[in-house]
């Protein structure tokens, strides 16, 4: 168990490479953000001083207007019209550079503005998925405490909490037969660890403490937060691209082509653009999904050398991964939204894209590569025997404890970033149905019926797209309801009730607040997994501070302001032009 | 610094010329006095660092001490002819609580394993006790502490090795003796630590 020098060298050698390379990839991904905000921004400035300005000028500017509506009545063509008719060409020719560079000067300061307001909308991406909270992940991911029979897994973490020199991050149990943990949380302080019931049942003590040093690790090297600004970063590269894919397929829907109406106008665009459209919409998206993950898995590299360093037993980790291996880490209906942060990869290993020596889009390394870095680690003796042995506990436990049937939550939301950032923001709010519903699979009656959602049900509302709402369910099917079932709002989530445990001053207000919780989340899970069970009694609503859930004040306040100063501009070039 | 202002001085204006010549030393003492303070207040941060770190192991190793006395008192419940161990831990703790500093808190904290070990082995002879449910309890939170030692020795190591490398490399080095930024000594546990403490049945 004692580590030798060499050992421990390897080890910082590959943590210092790996600080090098995430470097040098953030400083990628935010110098694809200056030629994709340049090219936007030109592009949009060229579209409004192409489409509207050079109009407006003509009818607007008062002196060449008269003439013009001269210019076109060839009947009155006299030779003094005409000699009156070149000084006036001459005028036309002064004015006509003269308005070359005022749109010029127009076209750098819409520019500016666009640029600015992209910047913003950067701004309001990075806000939005920093307030999902680590309570919000947990709750879509469906933790709950840990049981006393789990005060194992809690002790460890402790342990290796004082050894990382952090506080200890809050131990959050999952109820689902296939081993995985994860880490979330926007600073150590207020950071969490959930590990799955599987998971324990597993592993043993040594491997346990393996995994839990990688998400310790993780919390340590702030990867959550440098996931969310990444994670930004690459939704802005990509908003362009999935706008329009949202606009063709609504515009498919309701049967009228995207700019049908103004073909000239659309020709002139996509001609003089080409580049601009080429790396908005093609490049960028791509480099930007690319460079995510391959952050995330330089990071997960990261955390399993510092795992190896903190519990200076490299072998246990190694038995984790072999065995996690043999059993499959796919977590049925896992959020898209924060498949990073899991110990293994939860989604379903189909979607990506091949290329080379691996997955380019994936945000793990293969289970292989992780295994072989750490056996490196312990001087490159683990024998082959302890990782095969391992790979067959793991395959045993696997068919003895089949995955929960998938739901098809992942391949139908990872499709869109979009969908999946309303998934994960704080826009979803807790509601109980107040009748038994079906769960439709798309937003109309004739499509299949997911699951029955009886009276009482808690459910995270989404959207509000018309005659149906996206919700999710306790046990995390995604689905529509028809609008007409009568739904009460519900001032939590139930991992606010995490919010509440964490201020002891309200827990005075509200009676035992922490068996509360677990009540909750018993019967959200018991409603959850059995539909057919009968309703159980309305839970307890906690009474606590008013959650966070939803858009705060402040988002608003900024959105608020975001959108005055847009119109405010568009009002201050429009009056510029009519001078 | 030369070429700069001779650089300097094929722009025009004497004015100018004799501006930068008053404000460059200038400029470089307040680099260089900032560099100084920067310098200084990361090696301040890192001995706080190794301070809070070795205050973890305190912790733990207070704590162990304070679980003796309970273990001890289970274990002289059932057997009454094993005084030599009991004293030998005893002492150890006595030498524990008067070590001051990591090397002798390190030493202290070896004989006390030492002796910690010897009890447990005869504790192994006694039926009986391994089935009282306090004493389980005891020796869990026992291994449990230990388990926390050591995380917190490699913690304060970890600390200890970073403050070290900064006060010994180049330009700290010159003026840190000046301000008593010394080494400090590792928490080592020397390899007896490590190895599992042989169970003796042949005690008597």
């Amino acid at each position: 168990m004692a580590p030798t020098v060499s050992q421990s060298v390897l080890v910082y050698d590959r943590i210092a490479q790996n600080r090098v390379k995430t470097v040098l990839l953030v400083l990628v991904a935010v110098g694809s953000i200056v030629p994709f905000v340049a090219l936007l921004s030109y592009g949009a400035a060229d579209f409004v001083v192409a489409n509207f300005v050079s109009h407006t000028h003509r009818s607007a500017s008062r002196e060449p207007a008269p003439h013009r509506s001269l210019m076109p009545q060839p009947g009155e063509m006299t030779y003094e019209v005409d000699r009156e008719w070149q000084g006036q060409s001459d005028d036309l020719n002064r004015t006509r550079r003269q308005e070359q560079v005022e749109n010029e000067q127009l076209k750098l300061r819409i520019m500016a503005g666009v640029a600015l307001s992209l910047s913003a909308v950067l701004g309001l991406l990075f806000w939005g998925l920093a307030s999902s909270t680590a309570s919000q992940v947990l709750a879509l991911s469906g933790a709950r405490l840990p049981a006393r029979d789990e005060a194992e897994a809690k002790r460890l973490l402790e342990n290796l909490a004082i050894g990382a020199g952090l506080r200890p991050p809050r131990l959050y149990v999952i109820d689902s037969p296939t081993p995985n943990a994860f880490a979330a949380g926007m600073n150590p302080a207020r950071s969490v660890v959930a590990v799955t019931t599987g998971l324990i049942a597993l592993l043993d003590h040594r491997e346990l403490e393996g995994v839990l040093a990688h998400e310790i690790s993780h919390i340590g090297n702030r990867d959550t937060r440098l996931n969310t600004v990444v994670a930004s970063i690459a939704l802005f590269l990509r908003l362009p691209h999935l706008l329009r894919r949202r606009t063709k397929e609504r515009g498919k829907k309701a049967g009228y082509q995207w700019g049908a109406q103004r073909p000239r106008f659309r020709l002139r665009y996509t001609l003089a653009l080409i580049p601009v459209y080429v790396y908005v919409f093609f490049i960028a998206p791509f480099l930007a999904a690319v460079i995510r993950a391959s952050i995330s898995r330089s990071r997960e590299f990261l955390a399993d050398a510092d795992a190896a360093l903190l519990t200076r037993f490299p072998e246990g980790l190694l038995r984790a991964l072999a065995k996690i291996r043999g059993a499959g880490s796919i977590v049925a209906g896992s959020n898209p939204v924060i498949s990073h942060l899991y110990f293994a990869d939860p989604s379903p290993a189909a979607t990506g894209l091949k290329l080379f020596t691996g997955n380019l889009l994936a945000t793990h390394p293969p289970i292989q590569q992780r295994i072989e870095r750490l056996s490196e680690f312990n001087g490159g003796h683990v024998p082959a025997s302890v990782i095969e042995t391992a790979m067959r506990t793991g395959q045993d436990f696997g068919r003895d404890h089949p995955p929960l049937a998938s739901i098809g939550l992942t391949d139908t939301v990872s499709q869109d970033e979009l969908s999946v950032l309303t998934l994960g923001s704080p826009m979803g709010r807790v509601y109980r149905a107040l009748s038994a519903t079906p769960l439709y699979d798309q937003n109309n009656s004739r499509s299949a019926v997911l699951a029955k959602v009886p009276a009482g049900a808690l459910l995270v509302v989404f959207d509000d797209p018309g005659k149906f709402r996206q919700v999710l369910t306790a046990n995390q099917t995604f689905g529509y309801i028809p609008a007409t079932v009568k739904l009460k709002r519900l001032d939590m989530l139930p991992a606010e009730v995490f919010e509440t445990a964490t201020q002891p001053a309200q827990s005075a207000q509200a009676p035992a607040p922490d068996a509360g919780a677990a009540n909750v989340y018993v019967q959200a899970h018991e409603l959850g997994t059995g539909y057919t069970a009968p309703p159980a009694p309305a839970p307890r609503a906690v009474v606590g501070p008013k959650p966070k859930a939803g858009l705060t004040g402040a988002q608003i306040a900024f959105v608020a302001g975001f959108f005055v100063i847009s119109v405010a501009s568009i009002l201050l070039i429009m009056f510029t032009l009519n001078k | 610094m030369f070429s700069a202002l001779l650089i300097f001085q094929t722009s025009p204006g004497a004015k100018g010329q004799a501006f930068f010549a008053a404000v460059l030393p200038f400029a470089v003492v307040v680099l260089l006095a900032f560099s100084g303070i920067s310098l200084y207040n990361r090696l301040v941060r890192a001995r706080m660092r190794t301070r809070e770190a070795w205050s973890g192991i305190d912790v733990q190793l207070k704590r162990r001490s304070s679980l003796i006395p309970n273990l001890v008192e289970a274990v002289r419940g059932y057997t009454k002819h094993e005084h030599a161990v009991f004293t030998e831990v005893a002492q150890a703790r006595g030498a524990m609580a008067g070590a001051v500093g990591p090397a002798a808190s390190a030493a202290a904290d070896q004989t006390l394993t030492l002796a910690l070990g010897r009890l447990m082995a005869v504790a192994e002879n006694y039926p009986q006790l391994q089935a009282a449910g306090n004493f389980t309890q005891l020796q869990a939170d026992l291994s449990d502490t230990e388990e926390k030692i050591a995380y917190a020795r490699q913690f304060y190591n970890q600390n200890a090795m970073a403050y070290n490398a900064t006060v010994q490399s180049f330009p700290a080095v010159v003026f840190a003796r000046w301000f008593q930024f010394l080494p400090v000594d590792f928490f080592a546990a020397e390899a007896a630590v490590n190895e599992d403490v042989k169970v003796d049945f042949t005690v008597a």
